[in-house]
C-alpha cells in the first residue's frame, strides 16, 4: 500500500501525540487523567468547528471556482460538467456532509488548477518543506529567546538587559520579510556565504533521492552529505529570519518570568545554601519559569505558520505557506481549503498537547 | 552555555564548509541553472497555454514550423515544406526524414495527429485556440499531414508552431483524459525533461537522437530553477545560485543588475504589451469621443522616463515595431498630450469644467508589478491635465479583477498582452474582431473591421495583408478600440565568468541547446 508523507506525518504526529497522553496519563494523578479525558473531548469539537468555518467561510468569500478556472474561454455546458464533478450543484448541507467525510479519510479533494491531482498529493510535498522550517525556527526562537530572556532577568538593569530589550523589541515590531531581505543581501549578496532562496543547491538537487521530503532527513538516510551540507546551508536564513522574529516576545516573557521567580522564598534558600549564582538561576529559577513559556509555544505555534507564509514566499521556499499564497492567487478553493484545514488541525493539536504538557508540569491546573 | 555555543559555531562552520563545497556532479556536466519566476501549469501538449510551458515544449520537441532563431521569422521545423489548397482551406506538410524521439523511434505523421484530435477532443486550456482554426486533420501516410480549415488562414504555417501542433507519440498521453504532469516531457526536439518538481524544478537533458546535434560550447544539462518572485530571482543571479535569470524581471531589478559587475543584462525585445481597455458597451466609453480625448491625453513618453525609468517602449499602435504593417497610428492621429484636441471632443459630447466627465479607472495593483499604482498615478494626472476630466482609481486583486474586466464589469481598466504566435494578426483580432472583442470586455463591433481582419487573416500574399493590416490599424485609432501604452521587452541576465551568450528573439523562444558557455 502507498503511503503519502503527508499521510505519514499525519501518522506519525498523532502517534507521538497520543504516547505523550498515554504517557501523561499513566504517569500522572487522577485529576491530570480526568483533565485529560476531559481535553481530548474538548478537542474533537473544537477541531470540527474548525473545518467547519473554514467549508462555510470557502462557500461564502466573492468569486465562483468554477469561474475562476475556466475563466471567459468555458462554456456553459463545460461549467456544468465541472460543477457537477466538483459537486457544487448538491444541497449546501449534503456538500458539507461529504467535506466532513473527506476530511475524516484525509481526502482534501483534487486542485482545481493542477491538472487534478489530490491535494494530498501536492500538500505531501510542500507540508515536509514547511516542517523542515518551522521546527528549528521554534527551536532557535525558543532556546534564544529563553536563554537570553534568563541572562537579561540575570542581568537586570545592566546595559546587557536593556541591550537584550531593545533587540527583543526591534525584532518583535520588524517585518519578517523585510527582516529576510536584510539577511539575504547582508550574508547573500554582500558576503556571499548563504544561499537566498530554495531548500537546496539545484545541482546536488539531482543527486538527492527523496523518501520524506525532509531534505535533512533524506540526505542522511541516502548517505548523501553533499546533499546534507547543501539543505542545512539553505536553511540557515530561512530559519534565523523566522526564528528571530519570534524570539522578541520568548524574550520579554522568560525575562519577566524569570526575575519574578527569583525573588521568590526558594531561591533566597538555594543562594543561603551557597549554591552557585548560575545553577540558582539557569536551573532553579528558569525551571519554574517554564511554565507560561510552554503556554506561548503553543500559541506562538500559529503565529509561526502565519510567519512561515511571508518567510517561503521571502525565500521562495516551496512549503505550504508558499503553496497557499500561490493558491489563493490562482482562486484554487480545494487547495486554500486543504491548506487552512491542515493549519487548523496543526494548531489544534499542539494546543492540545500544550495544555496537557502544562498541567502535568502544574498540578494547580485542572478543569 | 559556553559550551552550546561551541556547538553552535562549530555547527555553522560545518554548515558554511559543507554546504559551499561543490558537488561531484557539478564537475562531471556541463549545467546551466535557469531561473525564473514562471510556473509550470500543464505539459500536456492538447492543453498547455501559457509562455512558459510552451517553452519547455519548444525545447524538448519541434513543431512544422519553426522559429529562425534569434528572430520571429517562421521556417521550417519537422516538415521541409507545405501546400496550400485554392481555396486556402486545406494545409498538406511534409515531413523531413531523420527527426526521433530519445528512445530511436521515428516521428510519423501520426502523432500530429494524435496531439491536435487530444486538443480538439478534451477541451484543455488550448481547445478553443485549435478549434478556431482547425475542422479536421489527418496522416495519409507517415511523411503527410494535412489539416482542413475552419476558414482560410494566410498565417497558418505561424500557427502550427504552438504547442497543441507539436508531435506527441500515441500512448505517451491517454486517449480519453488530460495529463498535466507526465513523468516525461519528450519529442523530437533537442532536450527531454527527466525529472522535474513544478515547485522547485525541471531537469532537461540531451535527446541522443537529436538530429542537428549540438555545439561543444552547449551545456550538457540544463536545470530551469523556479523563483517566487523577481526580487528574489535576482538575489539569487547576484549571489551565483543560478547562472542565467529569465523572466520575468521587474524594471527595478533590470535598472539594479544593469550595475552589478560580471553579470551581462540583455534586453530580448519581445512582444509584452500594456494598453487600457475602454468597454464600449458602458457609459461614458460608449462615446467615441470620450474614448478619443483619452487617446489624445495620454502622454506614454511620460510613462516611459517618470515611472519605468526607460527600461519599456512607448507604444502607438496594438502591432508593436517589428512585426507586419506597425505603424504608429495612435501618434499621428492624437499626437498625445494634446488637451486642446480632447477638450474640444469632450465639449461636442457635452461635458465642460462645471459637469466634468468623470469614471472610475481600475488596475491590478501587484499582477503587472510593483510600479503599476505609480502608472496610473501618473495617468490620473495626465488626464486631469484637463478640469473636464476627474478620474477616480480603483484597485482589485488580480483574481477578481480580470473575471470582472473581461465580464465588462468595469468601464475602463487595464491589461496586458502577449502573443499567442507572432504574428500581426494576434495583435489585432482579439480585440477588434467582433466575435472575439466582447471576451476581452471590450465588446468593440465594426462590420468594416470584422471584414478587413477576415480577409488579413485569408491572405496568403504579404503586400496584400500589409495594405489591410495598415488599413485595420487606422480604423482601430478612430474607433480607439483600445489604447496602447507600452511595450515592455523581457530581460535576460547571465553570470559572465560562465555563460558566453544566449539567442533569445522577439518571439521569446529561448532555445537552451544554443546557450554558449565558457
Amino acid at each position: 500500500m502507498h503511503i503519502s508523507p503527508l499521510t505519514g506525518i499525519c501518522a506519525s504526529s498523532l502517534g507521538v501525540a497520543l504516547l505523550l497522553i498515554v504517557y501523561a496519563f499513566v504517569r500522572g494523578s487522577k485529576g491530570l487523567r480526568s483533565y485529560i479525558v476531559t481535553r481530548v473531548l474538548l478537542t474533537l469539537p473544537m477541531v470540527l468547528i474548525l473545518v467547519s468555518v473554514i467549508f462555510f467561510v470557502m462557500r461564502v468569500i466573492p468569486g465562483d471556482p468554477v469561474t475562476s478556472e475556466l475563466g471567459p474561454r468555458g462554456t456553459p455546458q463545460a461549467k456544468e460538467r465541472m460543477r457537477e464533478q466538483l459537486g457544487l450543484n448538491d444541497p449546501i448541507m449534503v456538500q458539507y456532509v461529504k467535506y466532513l467525510g473527506r476530511v475524516v479519510r484525509l481526502d482534501l479533494g483534487t486542485s482545481l488548477v493542477q491538472g487534478n491531482r489530490p491535494i494530498v498529493d501536492e500538500l505531501s510535498e510542500r507540508l515536509p518543506a514547511t516542517l523542515e522550517l518551522v521546527v528549528p525556527a521554534m527551536v532557535v526562537a525558543v532556546g534564544f529567546g529563553v536563554l537570553s530572556g534568563t541572562f537579561a532577568a540575570d542581568r537586570r538593569k545592566r546595559p546587557s538587559d536593556y541591550g537584550l530589550r531593545l533587540f527583543s523589541i526591534t525584532v518583535y515590531s520588524m517585518p519578517i520579510f523585510w527582516l529576510g531581505l536584510i539577511l539575504q543581501v547582508i550574508f547573500g549578496v554582500g558576503l556571499g556565504i548563504m544561499p537566498v532562496a530554495g531548500r537546496i543547491d539545484a545541482i546536488v538537487n539531482t543527486t538527492l533521492d527523496r523518501y520524506t521530503n525532509l531534505l535533512v532527513v533524506d540526505s542522511i538516510i541516502t548517505g548523501n552529505w553533499a546533499a546534507l551540507g547543501s539543505s542545512l546551508h539553505h536553511l540557515v536564513l530561512p530559519v534565523l529570519t523566522l526564528g528571530l522574529a519570534l524570539t522578541g516576545v520568548f524574550v520579554r516573557i522568560s525575562r519577566i518570568n524569570v526575575i519574578e521567580s527569583l525573588v521568590e522564598d526558594y531561591i533566597l534558600a538555594a543562594r543561603a545554601r551557597g549554591i552557585r549564582e548560575r545553577v540558582v538561576v539557569y536551573r532553579h529559577a528558569l525551571l519554574n519559569a517554564l511554565i507560561p513559556i510552554v503556554t506561548l509555544i503553543g500559541l506562538q505555534f500559529s503565529v509561526l505558520l502565519a510567519g512561515a507564509v511571508l518567510t517561503e514566499t521571502t525565500f521562495s521556499w516551496p512549503g505550504m505557506g508558499l503553496y497557499l499564497v500561490e493558491r489563493i492567487g490562482q482562486r484554487d478553493y480545494t487547495a486554500v481549503q486543504g491548506v487552512i484545514t491542515v493549519f487548523a488541525m496543526s494548531v489544534a493539536i499542539i494546543s492540545l498537547l500544550t495544555d496537557i504538557i502544562y498541567a502535568f508540569l502544574d498540578p494547580r491546573v485542572r478543569y | 552555555m559556553r559550551k552550546l555555543s561551541y556547538a553552535l559555531i562549530g555547527l555553522l562552520i560545518v554548515v558554511l564548509v559543507v554546504g559551499c563545497a561543490p558537488s561531484q556532479k557539478a564537475e562531471d556536466m556541463k549545467t546551466v541553472i535557469i531561473g525564473t519566476t514562471d510556473e509550470i501549469s500543464s505539459l500536456d501538449y492538447s492543453d498547455a497555454y501559457a509562455v512558459h510551458d510552451w517553452e519547455l515544449m519548444r525545447n524538448c520537441n519541434i513543431g512544422l514550423t519553426n522559429y529562425k532563431p534569434g528572430t520571429a521569422e517562421i521556417v521550417e521545423g519537422v516538415a521541409d515544406s507545405w501546400d496550400i489548397s485554392d481555396d486556402g482551406l486545406t494545409y498538406t506538410f511534409h515531413l523531413a526524414d531523420g527527426w526521433k524521439y530519445p528512445d530511436g523511434s521515428a516521428l510519423k505523421a501520426e502523432d500530429f495527429v494524435t496531439t491536435v484530435n487530444r486538443a480538439l477532443a478534451l477541451e484543455g486550456d488550448i481547445h478553443g485556440v485549435v478549434a478556431t482554426y482547425v475542422a479536421s486533420v489527418e496522416a495519409p501516410d507517415d511523411k503527410t499531414v494535412v489539416f482542413h480549415l475552419v476558414n482560410p488562414r494566410g498565417d497558418f504555417p505561424q500557427i502550427v508552431s504552438m504547442g497543441p501542433f507539436m508531435p506527441t507519440k500515441a500512448g505517451a498521453y491517454p486517449e480519453d483524459e488530460l495529463n498535466r504532469f507526465p513523468d516525461k516531457l519528450v519529442g523530437v526536439g533537442a532536450w527531454q525533461i527527466t525529472e522535474y518538481d513544478p515547485a522547485e524544478q525541471v531537469v532537461l537533458e540531451h535527446n541522443p537522437n537529436y538530429k542537428l546535434g549540438f555545439s561543444d560550447t552547449a551545456p550538457d544539462r540544463v536545470i530551469v530553477r523556479y523563483f517566487e518572485d523577481a526580487t528574489a530571482m535576482a538575489l539569487a543571479i547576484e549571489n551565483g545560485e543560478i547562472d542565467v535569470a529569465w523572466r520575468i524581471l521587474g524594471p527595478p531589478e533590470v535598472q539594479r543588475l544593469e550595475e552589478v559587475d560580471g553579470l551581462t543584462v540583455i534586453n530580448t525585445g519581445g512582444g509584452g504589451i500594456r494598453y487600457l481597455v475602454p468597454n464600449h458597451a458602458m457609459a461614458p466609453f460608449d462615446d467615441v469621443n470620450v474614448r478619443k480625448a483619452l487617446a489624445a491625453l495620454v502622454d506614454r513618453d511620460e510613462i516611459v522616463d517618470r515611472v519605468m525609468k526607460g527600461t519599456v517602449d512607448p507604444l502607438y499602435s496594438m502591432v508593436p515595431p517589428g512585426f507586419l504593417a506597425a505603424n504608429e497610428e495612435f501618434l499621428t492621429m492624437y499626437n498625445a498630450p494634446n488637451i486642446e484636441l480632447a477638450e474640444e471632443l469632450l465639449t461636442a459630447s457635452g461635458y465642460s469644467a462645471d459637469e466634468p466627465l468623470t469614471f472610475d479607472l481600475w488596475y491590478p495593483p501587484e499582477h503587472y508589478g510593483t510600479h503599476a499604482a505609480q502608472i496610473f498615478q501618473v495617468l490620473e494626472e495626465q488626464f486631469e491635465a484637463t478640469p473636464m476630466i476627474q478620474v477616480t482609481l480603483q484597485t482589485q486583486e488580480w483574481g477578481t479583477y480580470i473575471h470582472a474586466l473581461t465580464d465588462g464589469e468595469y468601464p475602463i481598466g487595464y491589461l496586458g498582452w502577449f502573443f499567442d504566435y507572432p504574428d500581426t494578426s494576434n495583435y489585432l483580432d482579439p480585440f477588434a474582431d467582433s466575435v472575439a472583442s466582447p471576451s476581452m470586455g471590450i465588446s468593440y463591433a465594426n462590420d468594416t473591421m470584422d471584414q478587413l481582419l477576415r480577409d488579413a487573416g485569408a491572405s496568403t500574399d504579404v503586400a496584400e495583408r500589409e495594405q489591410l493590416y495598415t488599413d485595420a490599424q487606422i480604423l482601430y485609432a478612430e474607433d480607439v478600440v483600445t489604447i496602447p501604452l507600452t511595450m515592455e521587452p523581457e530581460h535576460v541576465v547571465l553570470i559572465d565568468a560562465k555563460v558566453s551568450s544566449v539567442t533569445i528573439g522577439p518571439a521569446l523562444v529561448f532555445n537552451y541547446e544554443l546557450i554558449e558557455l565558457k
